[in-house]
């Protein structure tokens, strides 16, 4: 079943503790979640057990062709970049780095096309790191009438994208990860199929 | 630059051009205009006096008698010709004088009946001035070609002129009718034919070799009386004709009558009607003179009259003269165009000197605004140049002496920036570098110290090692503080403002804070109004509430307290309060508790503070431009901290 | 296999620390001084995290791991690398290295902290060893 909302979270240097944060103790939302973290391929794996560990909801790195379904996390694996391409499928590309990463951010957020209905929600997240991978996503997400938000300065272990999102004037909220999952819960809701 | 020149020039040029202009006029004005006036009148006055003596003198020549007896038809007769030469020779010694004659009453009210006229046919010899009303410049062209008026003249005048050949075909002498119409013509085409068919013939029968020969005082001559004969014929069959007229031109361009035949004397008995000549009609009673002058089909005049007694003194009669006044009327237009010419060249004059004048005023004020601008662009080079030893020469250099003065302050508060900037600088590099200095050993300290602790079995040692570890402990906060106070008074540090919602801002921080408040049973009460919006950076704003309110906590004792947290808002400012219960404070500790490393304690492992959160607030504060101050009744009382922020 | 830590610093207090707060944990700890050391390390098939130190002379940390993805180390490797250091914020010469440093740890640390989270990087290796 197709999400009603999608959530795509960007994440760079510190982005291990601080994803882990937001998914710790996160409820099976009514969304279909993508994670983009700039890592090595070696921390992949390691990434992703992080979180599904701490989290009702599936976590899987992402593969091309994947539907976004409600309640489930994609992680992006390095080396490719993810967009969102027709009927909310997933796509992995072989494309060149954007912003010398890959995957970029930037590249997956501006994939997302709207909307629908009105009743679908994009929100895009913005954490800790180094640069500016995810300024222009965030900033197509907010003109596209979605809901973003940036992690604050205090919790930012490097206060470099979510700062250049914010003076940029693109960021909904400011949030610590507590709260940024707190939002995410009231946003989306939860949904009452158990894993 | 240039159009502001303009601008300010203009204005000021305009004023004055317009109060010099107005002066101008109004001097050259009133006295060319007494002039005019008064001159005017003079020449009038003069004129008029003279006519009337003239009149009345010419009254007292005229034999009453005689005069009395003349009836109608007594043309011919000798008392008729011997007054007529009496009044004739009058005119004779007056050029001017166009005619004199005299009248009397009628039946008829204001009809008076014309008795002696000296209007007659002019001898040979005799000017035709360009003044009389029979002159028309067509009369240059009527040498070379029979001409004729384009129109019926004003009093129905109309004029007819052929040239007069010799036997070598050169025009010698113009032949002149004038004609007065009394009617309406219909045909004009035809009217105007007629007549120029009437002069070509009539022209045609003169000859012109004898006409050539006439000389003043030829009246009696043949050859006069033969054209006189022709023309009386002409005369006879066209009523209409007033005069009839060969003439020649002079080599100084003035023409001459030859022969000529006044048409229009009036005869005895011919009525006229005085009712337009109020003076006229007063004349009985004394000699007068016309008030104004008189145009009429015969041209300008002016009349003066005088009665004529008989031997019992009574006024029977009237002496009438008129007087050619045009060239008067032709130096009164002169003047005119003289007081015209003047005028327009006072308005010259006066715009010139008022534009001259005013750029004399208006160019060093445009120096000084151009030069005002300059500085308010920062260019404090700028000098005015002025040569003028006046009060605005003095202005300039007080210019310049004050933009070299500005120019020399500004390079110093230049220099001691430069060396501000350079010194903070040095302070930040100074506090990284003491930063990474202090952490180096610190690390190895936090990190290896809880291992032994661990690893140590001895429970003395154990216990050595825990103080060890909290005062390290101690140390990396008072470090990482520290740093933060000194990068807080960095300039550059931004601060991200915007507005932000207070009450909930509060309630974040209590929330985040809350297992404090319950380790000691401390109740937190949040009286914020919901509406009240404050500009601040929002991070700064948590620690700054943070840091009160866990200071609040540490200054309550265990066994409970409350905190309150209330907030006043003002025109432009909010005030914050964090009130508790605790342990209050006296009056010199309010002194100093903003001071960085102060503590109300000595004892300070007890509660466990770095003395540094209240400098902090106050940096926060400060640099947020509010104020900070706390409140105590006393000891054991409790303490308020208040605070100001903007409203937003 | 145990889990291998590289602890790369120019402090040797440093090294000691990291040494004794690891290997009690069941870490392999291997010691580097410079970026030269521990490319040579890396060259003699050192697999497992390595905790970076910034500021080191000679070669600063940013350029010891750009001669570590140069030299290609990280491909198919199990290299998560985090950034121990005295600087609270990173500086420019981060641009372009983001991907390849998971963490960024700020000196003093807490070392019941840092043992934790260098343990998540181990977290489920699908036995390719």
């Amino acid at each position: 079943m197709y999400a009603k909302n999608t959530v795509i979270i960007g994440s760079s240097t510190g982005g291990f503790r601080i994803v882990g944060r937001i998914f710790s103790n996160l409820p099976k939302l009514n969304a279909g979640v993508i994670v983009v973290q700039h890592m090595l391929k070696s921390v992949n794996e390691p990434f992703k057990e992080k979180l599904n560990r701490n989290t009702q909801m599936e976590v899987k790195i992402a593969e091309d062709g994947d539907f976004l379904e409600y309640g489930k996390v994609y992680v992006a694996p390095s080396g490719y970049q993810l967009k969102i391409v027709k009927d909310r499928k997933i796509g992995l590309f072989s494309d060149g780095k954007v912003n010398a990463v890959r995957p970029s951010i930037d590249v997956t957020m501006r994939s997302v096309k709207f909307k629908s209905s009105s009743e679908d929600q994009i929100i895009g997240v913005i954490l800790t790191g180094m640069g500016k991978d995810g300024v222009e996503g965030i900033r197509h997400i907010k003109r596209s009438g979605g809901i973003t938000i940036a992690q604050d300065e205090d919790t930012s272990i490097i206060y470099g994208i979510p700062k250049a999102a914010y003076e940029a004037g693109v960021v909904s909220f400011a949030l610590t990860p507590e709260k940024i999952r707190d939002k995410l819960i009231e946003l989306c809701g939860i949904t009452k199929d158990r894993y | 630059m240039k159009d502001r020149t303009l601008k300010g020039g203009f204005s000021i040029a305009f004023k004055l051009f317009f109060v010099l202009l107005f002066l101008i006029l109004v001097l050259t004005g009133t006295t060319t205009f007494f002039v005019y006036v008064g001159s005017k009148e003079a020449l009038r006055e003069d004129m008029s006096s003279h006519l009337v003596d003239l009149a009345t003198t010419t009254a007292l020549m005229v034999d009453v008698d005689k005069h009395s007896q003349l009836d109608v038809g007594d043309e011919n007769t000798g008392n008729y010709k011997e007054i007529r030469a009496v009044l004739q020779s009058v005119k004779a010694v007056n050029p001017k004088i166009d005619d004199i004659y005299t009248m009397v009453r009628s039946d008829e009210e204001n009809i008076w009946l014309f008795v002696v006229d000296t209007h007659e046919s002019k001898q040979i010899g005799a000017e035709l001035t360009t003044t009389s009303h029979f002159y028309d410049p067509l009369m240059e062209s009527a040498l070379e070609h029979p001409v004729a008026g384009e129109e019926i003249m004003e009093w129905g005048s109309f004029k007819a002129m052929a040239p007069i050949y010799n036997s070598n075909g050169t025009a010698v002498a113009i032949l002149d009718v004038d004609v007065c119409v009394e009617e309406e013509v219909e045909d004009f085409r035809a009217f105007r034919d007629y007549w120029l068919d009437l002069v070509k013939s009539t022209a045609q029968k003169i000859d012109g070799d004898n006409h050539s020969q006439l000389k003043i005082g030829d009246e009696n001559s043949d050859t006069y009386r033969e054209i006189k004969t022709i023309l009386e014929s002409v005369v006879a069959e066209n009523p209409e004709i007033e005069d009839i007229s060969t003439m020649v031109k002079s080599e100084d361009g003035a023409w001459f009558y030859i022969v000529d035949v006044y048409a229009m004397t009036p005869e005895i008995g011919e009525e006229y009607d005085v009712s337009p000549y109020p003076e006229m009609q007063l004349a009985f009673e004394g000699p007068i003179a016309d008030e104004e002058i008189t145009m009429d089909k015969w041209g300008v005049w002016l009349s003066a009259y005088a009665p004529i007694y008989d031997k019992r003194g009574t006024a029977v009669a009237i002496l009438g003269i008129d007087m050619d006044v045009g060239h008067v009327l032709a130096a009164e237009k002169r003047l005119r165009s003289i007081i015209a010419i003047i005028f327009l060249g006072a308005l010259l004059l006066s715009m010139i000197i008022s534009i001259l004048f005013a750029r004399h005023f208006t160019r060093p004020i445009d120096q000084l605004k151009f030069g005002t601008s300059r500085v308010i662009r920062g260019d404090l080079s700028h000098r005015i140049e002025s040569d003028r030893k006046d009060e605005f020469g003095e202005l300039a250099t007080a210019f310049n002496h004050m933009t070299v003065s500005l120019q020399e302050h500004i390079e110093k508060l230049k220099e001691r920036t430069t060396e501000v900037e350079k010194l903070l600088r040095h302070k930040d590099d100074f506090i990284t570098q003491l930063g990474h200095d202090l952490k180096t050993p610190l690390t190895p300290l936090v990190a290896l110290l809880p291992t032994m602790e661990k690893r140590e079995k001895d429970p003395e040692l154990k216990e050595l090692l825990e103080v060890t570890i909290h005062n390290v402990n101690y140390m990396k906060d008072l470090v990482i503080k520290t740093l933060q106070l000194a990068r807080l008074t960095s300039p550059d540090v931004e601060l991200i403002i915007e507005d932000i919602n207070l009450l909930q801002k509060v309630n974040d921080v209590i929330k985040s804070e809350k297992f404090i408040f319950k380790k000691k049973d401390i109740k937190v009460e949040n009286k914020i109004n919901g509406k009240i919006i404050v500009t601040a950076d929002k991070l700064r704003l948590e620690e700054l509430f943070s840091n009160l309110i866990t200071n609040a906590v540490k200054f309550t004792p265990d066994g409970g307290g409350t905190i309150t947290i209330d907030a006043k808002k003002d025109e432009d400012f909010v005030t914050i309060s964090v009130k508790d219960t605790g342990i209050g404070m006296t009056g010199k500790q309010l002194e100093h508790i903003f001071e960085a490393f102060y503590k109300v304690d000595e004892s300070r492992h007890e509660l466990d503070s770095s003395g540094l959160g209240l400098s902090i607030c106050k940096r926060i504060v400060e640099k947020h431009g509010g104020k900070i101050w706390a409140e105590s009744p006393g000891k054991g009382m409790g303490t308020t901290f208040y605070f100001t922020l903007k409203s937003g | 296999m145990k889990k291998k830590v590289m602890i790369v610093d120019d402090d040797p207090y440093i090294l000691i620390t990291i040494r004794e707060i690891f290997e009690p944990e069941g870490f392999e700890v291997v010691t580097a001084s410079g970026g030269r050391e521990c490319l040579e390390e890396l060259k003699k098939g050192f697999k497992g995290v390595i905790l970076m130190d910034i500021m080191m002379p000679q070669m600063d940390g940013w350029d010891a791991i750009r001669e570590i993805v140069a030299r290609g180390y990280t491909e198919g490797n199990i290299i998560a690398i985090a950034m121990l250091t005295a600087k609270d914020v990173p500086d420019q010469k981060m641009e372009g290295l983001q991907e390849y440093v998971i963490d960024y740890i700020t000196k003093p640390f807490d070392p019941k902290e840092l043992v934790a989270t260098v343990e998540e990087y181990f977290i489920y290796q699908k036995s390719k060893e």
